[in-house]
């Protein structure tokens, strides 16, 4: 059973006061609160065996190792992987996207598509890319919905050489709320024999993601958003791909061999890409953080986040068009955030006013999609408030309540 | 972006100073004439930070539709003369 009371005790930041007073976190898409088990995972390898895994023969080395691999175990479990091996562990999303993008050749003969509303860890390189005339890139308009069709991504991939294209998409934008359908746009793409990168990042923390339904080849996560530590992610791939794949950084713990002259046997994956010492800490309580969500269920996050949405749903419509927020106006369509236009009133110092006088926390700006923005003429930003698990609908009435009086008393 | 922020901060007090009350946007627009790179991003970040820091004062105002920041005692004017 989802027993929102029970999960807020988990969290003690939610606890933490402000002035004397509560607060409200909703800044979720951006950096989620931490549970006890996942403070506790980190405290316990700082305190009780700090060490590096698969090196030393000590007790210590061998508890890290251990633990080290069975949160990977736990992580492709979780998403339904055929194979641990198939998880890399990374610092966040915008890592494990950079390293998908070594499955390129960069000749100059490949295409990448992917949309207007991409976050920049999932354009500027492709940008990138093509200023250095290593790949071709095509950006497809997503409008304000966020959301292409399905022909569009048939007729742009049409336009591709069969097996020179990867199209690199975020699963849920993290502007526009929008979910795309992702198995029907992995078949458009496997017919014409293309990769597909998922972008994870707004998903993984709030839906059940099953990467054998979804068939991506590659996929990218930060479980700094997903109730683990920050400063780690991990890139999911296909076996056959990871094989093919080139790492990013070399070095110790990569090869099983070296030799003079120039002799190098690299692991498997996926020892091939992590190179050096690795974050441990992060790891372990990264899998304490999948433990803690599989306990609730996914299914039961994502209800509790739909009822959340509609809540605020409810509560900006009433706004009329005072403001208007970006993407789909289902709450079963969307995640529980909105990007919202306030008209001319700068969203940053609406959330300098919700910190200041109600202790709300969000984030406003671009949101990390700058050519999204600036594509809709929404050069002042947005305001983004971004709900989680551990929130409740009263929550979200206070917030729609206090945009009204900053509303009112600004305009 | 953490990086530069006391450096903006300064440039925020030297604006106030120089501009008198003024509202975030024509903060950002007045660092945008002077080439400062990422303003937009970065002069907000800035300004909630002396916010609270307790170093600015703030006004609610309908007919700008903002908030329109000063300078509050915390701060040395005479450090911000040149
Ligand atoms: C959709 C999306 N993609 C990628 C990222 C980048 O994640 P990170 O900064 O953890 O690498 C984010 C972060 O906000 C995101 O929302």
């Amino acid at each position: 059973m989802f027993d929102i009371k029970n999960i807020r005790e988990d969290f003690p930041a939610l606890f933490e006061l402000k002035d004397g007073r509560p607060i409200i976190y909703c800044d979720s898409a951006c950096m989620s609160l931490k549970p006890k088990p996942v403070i506790q995972a980190l405290t316990d390898y700082y305190t009780k065996f700090t060490a590096c895994a698969g090196r030393s023969p000590h007790m210590f080395s061998r508890e890290t190792t251990k633990r080290y691999e069975a949160a990977r175990e736990k992580t492709a479990k979780f998403i339904n992987a055929k194979n641990s091996s198939e998880v890399v562990w990374t610092k966040n999303t915008t890592e494990a996207l950079n390293l998908g993008s070594m499955i390129l050749k960069l000749d100059g003969t490949e295409t990448i598509i992917a949309t207007s509303e991409s976050h920049n860890s999932n354009i500027v390189k492709w940008m990138f890319l093509e200023n250095a005339g290593k790949i071709k890139l095509k950006v497809l308009d997503a409008g304000e919905t966020g959301i292409c069709s399905l022909d569009t991504f048939s007729a742009a991939i049409d336009e591709c050489q069969p097996g020179k294209f990867l199209v690199s998409l975020a699963q849920v934008s993290n502007v526009t709320a929008g979910m795309i359908d992702v198995p029907a746009i992995a078949k458009i793409i496997h017919e014409k024999e293309g990769i597909f990168q998922l972008d994870a990042a707004q998903s993984f923390p709030h839906l059940s993601v099953d990467v054998q339904k979804l068939d991506v080849d590659l996929m990218a996560v930060s479980m700094h958003k997903a109730c683990g530590p920050s400063g780690i992610g991990f890139l999911w791939g296909k076996y056959h791909i990871l094989e093919r794949l080139h790492p990013m950084i070399l070095g110790g713990e990569t090869v099983s061999d070296v030799k003079i002259p120039n002799t190098i046997k690299m692991l498997p994956p996926p020892a091939k890409f992590e190179a050096g010492l690795q974050n441990y800490g992060g790891v372990i309580a990264a899998g304490a953080a999948i433990d803690y969500l599989d306990s609730i269920g996914m299914d039961n996050v994502h209800q509790h986040e739909v009822r959340l949405s509609k809540v605020m749903l409810e509560g900006l419509e009433e706004f009329g068009d005072k403001i208007s927020y970006l993407g789909p106006t289902r709450a079963e369509d969307r995640a529980a955030l909105a990007a919202i236009d306030l008209k001319g009133i700068n969203p940053h110092e609406v959330a300098i006013l919700l910190d200041d006088m109600y202790n709300i926390f969000l984030r406003s700006g671009y949101h990390c999609t700058h050519a999204f923005h600036h594509s809709l003429d929404l050069d002042q930003g947005t305001l983004r408030p971004s709900w989680y698990l551990y929130n409740t609908e009263e929550e979200v009435k206070v917030f729609i309540e206090a945009l009204g009086e900053i509303i009112d008393t600004l305009s | 972006m953490a990086k530069g922020i006391e450096k903006t901060k300064q440039l925020i007090l030297l604006l106030l100073h120089d501009m008198g009350p003024s509202s975030t946007e024509e903060l950002i627009a007045e660092a945008e004439t002077l080439g400062i790179a990422e303003c937009r991003d970065r002069v907000p970040g800035a300004i909630a930070d002396l916010n609270g820091e307790r170093m600015l004062t703030k006004q609610l105002s309908k007919e700008k539709k903002a908030i329109v920041w000063d300078l509050s005692d915390k701060v040395d004017r005479s450090k911000l003369d040149f």
